[in-house]
């Protein structure tokens, strides 16, 4: 086993054995809990706790600084797969809650097509990044007729690696909940006409 | 000699109302004395050269955005520096001490500050914001504002010169019209207004105090939130309420220091005590 190998199986171990309720009578001898907000982790050990809680946390802000920006599903799935270990739900959004309220990791709203709100995680050391690309893509919308997510993902990531697509999809997404952006199509967006026509000293 | 942490999207409290630190060097305050007795002060205030995150504080009826290292007044007394409360895993409630107050007027309310962080556009004249309300204008709201729509979205015009006169006829009513037009949700009987734009939250919920409405905020979770929805409850109401949701967000651009002479005399900050 490499080292990476290792490293992942002792945080999935260590995560094993974190719950979100307490066992019952007898079961451990002693138990640590810690409070994730609304949510209480429990362990046998505080060393248990503090690992595994570290583990995750640690995998989730690597994630998120690995990738621009991701929604919820994707992150959780791409922290299971470096893990080799499926955290429970619970405990993921626990640990998840946990880097947003220490700033490790911050959320922004997206507007998806049938005007509901979305929200995707960008992990600390991608905000200047994920800024410098919202501004390409509002001044792609300034200079075209219409933005298809195609040429954001040309635009943004001439890669074109894995999941930049999506990525370019969310980017236009946040521009539509920021009212820089309306849907043409499910993937095409156009610079909104109230904004368009004015010539006057924009933010 | 006492003083505060406080950041640029910190608002202070003077008899003008809600407003930003840059726009308050050499005015007057208002904050509490010994006797818990709100009244006015000197201070003064220079920019500090310090980094750090924005610091978000929300309780059941109020919300401020401070400095990492700010401190706030506790219900026990004590002061407690937000960074330490943010990453405090004892799971203790935490109970701050609010300060419903009412400003006189709204003279220090600046339209575009407070709605540029979600607004599309803001012009000198005329202010664009994308519009997260699903109900039609209604009442005054028609005089000062027109909808623009775009495919499946709509746009808020918001006439500045306009929305100004009706502010000073009945600044109450003028900013409970503009979070009912903007923010208005119909199927939650309710206002969902984004953390971002925090500085407006604030004033809005002045303006709920000043017609005798009484509120309540909740958030998204506790570990951090995008929304607070404001709802009308009847529930009595104390002073001291627990902490509902507290995070860091984002990195501060400005750092003020905000000092004072009298010791027993404390700054209002974003509906909170100032702490020493």
């Amino acid at each position: 086993m490499d080292r990476k190998t290792n490293v992942a199986s002792d945080c999935s171990s260590l995560i094993g054995q974190v719950r979100t309720s307490r066992p019952p009578e007898g079961t451990w001898r002693r138990s640590f809990s810690i409070a994730y907000g609304g949510t209480t982790l429990y362990a046998q050990t505080e060393q248990i706790l503090q690992k595994g809680l570290q583990c995750l946390e640690d995998g989730i802000t690597s994630i998120a600084n690995d990738n621009l920006c991701l929604i919820r599903q994707v992150l959780k799935g791409y922290v299971i797969r470096r893990l080799q270990f499926d955290v429970s739900d619970k405990i993921f959004s626990a640990v998840l809650g946990r880097c947003l309220r220490t700033g490790k990791i911050e959320c922004f709203p997206c507007l998806t097509i049938n005007g509901k709100v979305r929200r995707i995680y960008v992990g600390h050391e991608n905000f200047a990044q994920f800024s410098e690309k919202v501004e390409r893509v509002r001044k792609l919308l300034q200079s075209q007729t219409a933005v298809s997510t195609n040429s954001i993902q040309e635009a943004c990531f001439p890669g074109r690696g894995s999941g930049t697509w999506f990525m370019s999809q969310q980017l236009a997404e946040y521009l539509a909940y920021a009212g820089w952006a309306v849907y043409a199509d499910k993937d095409l967006f156009v610079l909104p006409e109230v904004l368009g026509n004015a010539k006057r000293k924009t933010l | 000699m006492p003083n505060a942490k406080l950041c640029d999207r910190t608002l202070v409290f003077g008899v003008g109302g809600w407003r930003t630190p840059m726009c308050s060097h050499g005015v007057a305050l208002l904050g509490t004395d010994r006797h818990g007795k709100l009244t006015r002060a000197e201070t003064r205030i220079r920019e500090i050269q310090e980094l750090g995150p924005y610091s978000v504080v929300c309780t059941d009826t109020s919300i401020g955005v401070f400095a990492a290292t700010t401190k706030i007044k506790l219900k026990d007394g004590n002061s407690a520096r937000i960074d330490e409360l943010v990453t405090d895993v004892t799971n203790r409630p935490i109970w701050i001490e609010n300060v419903a107050a009412i400003p006189e007027s709204a003279k220090d309310f600046n339209l575009k500050e407070t709605l540029r962080p979600i607004a599309a556009a803001a012009y000198d004249e005329e202010i664009i914001v994308r519009r997260r309300s699903n109900q039609a204008p209604r009442g005054e709201a028609r005089k000062y504002s027109k909808i623009a729509k775009h495919l499946n979205t709509s746009f808020c015009v918001i006439s500045c010169a306009k929305f100004a006169h009706f502010l000073t006829e009945d600044w109450p009513e003028a900013i409970i019209s503009l979070a009912q037009l903007l923010f208005h949700d119909v199927d939650e009987e309710a206002e969902q207004i984004d953390i971002a734009a925090s500085g407006f939250l604030l004033w809005y919920l002045s303006a709920l105090r000043a017609s005798e409405v009484k509120y309540v905020l909740t958030f998204d979770s506790i570990q951090h939130s995008l929304f607070s929805v404001v709802r009308q409850s009847n529930d009595r109401r104390s002073p001291f309420e627990p902490v509902r949701s507290l995070f860091f967000t984002g990195e501060v651009n400005q750092l003020f220091a905000l000092e004072w002479d009298d010791r027993s005399w404390s700054p209002l900050i974003s509906g909170f005590i100032a702490g020493q």
